[in-house]
């Protein structure tokens, strides 16, 4: 699946003020690819990682999902983007907190539609896949900051997404966990040629991305393909 | 999985949901509650009605109710005691026994007034109604033996007399012309449906003789074997009457009972719109829960829209919650009424002393009512998913990226 903004611009307007999130930015995600989006705070790398999430519409240009404009989608086709082709992966976790670990990796695959016993196995086989299978039934709050990230990420692979979308997804970890969830992303990128694209502060994840978008003031500065060795 | 997140939403807040719970379950165990001690109030007045005044329903002229006030002996059922017998014989009816209502002038001797009779067979009315002594406010009921007369209790005062005192009556026959009896006061009476201060009321055959209409009576009163198949059986003796050729009308206690349907319709609309009052306080409550959810739980809106819920899944979602609040406390207060229910219906009832100046008790057992049951349970129901309405569709249009910056 490709992800491409064409000229696309976001504005916001703050009481009297007006906010340029993005200038007429153009960029292609390819399939396959491992993305670091990086800048200072406020420039603009959560607006674009909304715009390509389909959460959010652009204020002009045109975010194309596999060459289809999403301004043009409704409300249920651009649900079914989500949940089909998007993993979301968030700082603070976001985890239902009445649903247990198991519980919040199936969801995903309940809004699919997918039958129960298809579901068990998608959820355990992702579990295990984390390192979270003993941890099925436990509470999200019985979890340390790691594992939730982990319970986070198998909720956005266990639909086989093409595209991982994800803000700052080491922020809340420490550096030994934050080390552990990356190699673990890594391996999926290269194994599954699942896409990533990282808004980032981070340099470890800076340094294995095999692309490195740098953005400022609302606008694209650097697009740099990396040579990784990792 | 969208009643467990649901079910497991509605967990999370215990406190808060115990209260809205705890207002749902009050609001329908009144409406259910008074609903139940109304049908059994009507009920148990009925029965006292039947059993004492009215029997199950009356056999009539079918022009009584045009002429019965100014020419009541015009307006008499012919040849009564072959159709009180043959009436005797429909199965569910436990016995029948007519009455001959008439009016004229009752003298205690120094004092002399207007009254309006009845005069009853004394067996029969003694088999159909069964709680008829409850009414004497003093003496007794009428004997078998003739000559004996029961005054309403305010109609003995204005003639000043006691029991066992003569009077005197003064008629004007079917034929025109006067008639005069010599009676002995046996008793006095009180009653809701008869007014006291005009009723007189004597043996069958004695009015008979007095009045020249042999045979005839204004009324047949029937007593039926079971309350809950009257209606059945004034339409078993309806059919059962279409074949005589004499013009029948039959009708049955509610309409016998002048403020018995009135009052029970009063009651009912009282009950209802308390009701009302109470489950538009409740939807006020779950609407404000709902609401609270909805603003405490951006986040995970924005996240499940993240995920690929769409806009109607998500105002499902609080609907079901709505749904599943207002459906546990309709469940938990039906229950809670039935067992109340239950348990005043095992004690015996509650018991109504005499309204001053009446000898008439009545003990109240309450009954569940269908109707009003219903109307408890479905009503929390339909105003849980209405207060739920807004805040389901506030969730539902709220922006994903609104939702997720949230903090």
């Amino acid at each position: 699946m490709s992800i491409a903004l064409e000229s696309v611009s976001k504005t916001y307007q703050l009481g009297q003020t007006t906010v340029h999130a993005l200038r007429d930015v153009s960029l292609e995600i390819a399939q396959g690819e491992f993305v670091a989006l990086t800048g200072p705070s406020g420039s603009g790398k959560s607006t674009l990682l909304q715009l390509m999430g389909a959460l959010d519409q652009p204020s002009s240009g045109e975010v194309r999902v596999d060459g289809q404009p999403v301004s043009k989608l409704d409300d249920r086709e651009l649900a079914q983007i989500r949940r089909d082709r998007i993993g979301f992966i968030f700082q603070s976790f976001n985890l239902i907190p009445v649903l247990s670990v198991f519980g919040n990796v199936e969801l995903p695959l309940v809004l699919k539609k997918l039958p129960r016993q298809e579901r068990q196995e998608m959820v355990h086989a992702m579990l295990k896949r984390v390192g979270l299978a003993d941890r099925a039934h436990h509470t999200t709050e019985e979890l340390s900051g790691g594992q939730r990230q982990r319970v986070a990420i198998a909720r956005a692979l266990v639909t086989e997404p093409s595209i991982v979308l994800s803000d700052e997804p080491t922020a809340n970890l420490d550096s030994k966990t934050g080390e552990e969830i990356l190699d673990l992303m890594r391996r999926l990128n290269q194994e599954q040629h699942v896409t990533l694209l990282f808004a980032t502060h981070d340099h470890s994840i800076v340094a294995q991305a095999g692309r490195v978008v740098s953005i400022l003031d609302g606008k694209i500065q650097g697009d740099k393909s990396m040579v990784n060795t990792g | 999985m969208l009643f467990q997140l649901a079910g497991k939403n509605i967990w999370r807040n215990r406190r808060r949901t115990l209260l809205t719970e705890t207002s749902i379950v009050f609001g329908v165990l009144v409406i259910i509650g008074s609903g139940n001690f109304i049908n059994g109030m009507q009920r148990d007045w009925a029965g006292f009605e039947i059993n004492a005044n009215t029997g199950a329903f009356q056999i009539e002229h079918h022009d009584y109710q045009a002429l019965g006030k100014s020419e009541p002996l015009l307006v008499t059922l012919e040849n009564s005691a072959k159709l009180v017998e043959s009436l005797s014989r429909i199965p569910g009816i436990r016995s029948a026994y007519g009455k001959l209502n008439f009016s004229g002038m009752v003298s205690s001797g120094h004092k002399s007034t207007f009254f309006d009779g009845q005069a009853v067979d004394v067996a029969g009315q003694r088999k159909t109604l069964t709680r008829q002594e409850d009414l004497i406010i003093s003496g007794r009921p009428l004997a078998d033996a003739p000559g004996g007369i029961i005054l309403g209790a305010d109609l003995a005062d204005t003639l000043d007399i006691r029991i066992g005192d003569p009077v005197t009556i003064v008629v004007r026959t079917f034929y025109g012309g006067l008639n005069l009896t010599y009676g002995t006061l046996v008793g006095t009476k009180n009653g809701r449906h008869f007014p006291s201060s005009t009723y007189l009321e004597m043996p069958l055959s004695d009015a008979q003789k007095l009045l020249r209409v042999n045979d005839r009576v204004s009324q047949i009163v029937v007593g039926a074997d079971d309350f809950d198949s009257i209606s059945a059986l004034m339409q078993r003796t309806a059919a059962v009457l279409r074949n005589d050729k004499t013009g029948y009308a039959i009708r049955g206690y509610p309409e016998l009972i002048p403020i018995y349907a009135q009052a029970i319709a009063s009651f009912k609309v009282i009950s209802v719109v308390v009701g009302l009052v109470l489950l538009l306080l409740v939807g006020g409550g779950i609407g404000n829960v709902m609401a609270m959810a909805v603003m405490e739980r951006k986040r995970e809106i924005g996240t499940l829209r993240a995920l690929g819920m769409e806009k109607n899944h998500l105002r499902r979602l609080f609907l079901v919650e709505g749904l599943m609040i207002g459906g546990i406390g309709a469940t938990v207060g039906l229950l809670a009424a039935s067992a109340l229910t239950g348990l005043i219906a095992a004690h015996g009832g509650i018991h109504l002393p005499p309204a001053p100046g009446t000898s008439q008790s009545l003990n109240i057992i309450p009954r569940m009512d269908l109707w009003m049951s219903g109307f408890g349970f479905l009503m929390p129901l339909l105003v849980s998913v209405i207060a739920a309405w807004w805040p389901a569709s506030i969730s539902a249009n709220l922006s994903p990226v609104e939702a997720l910056t949230e903090t």
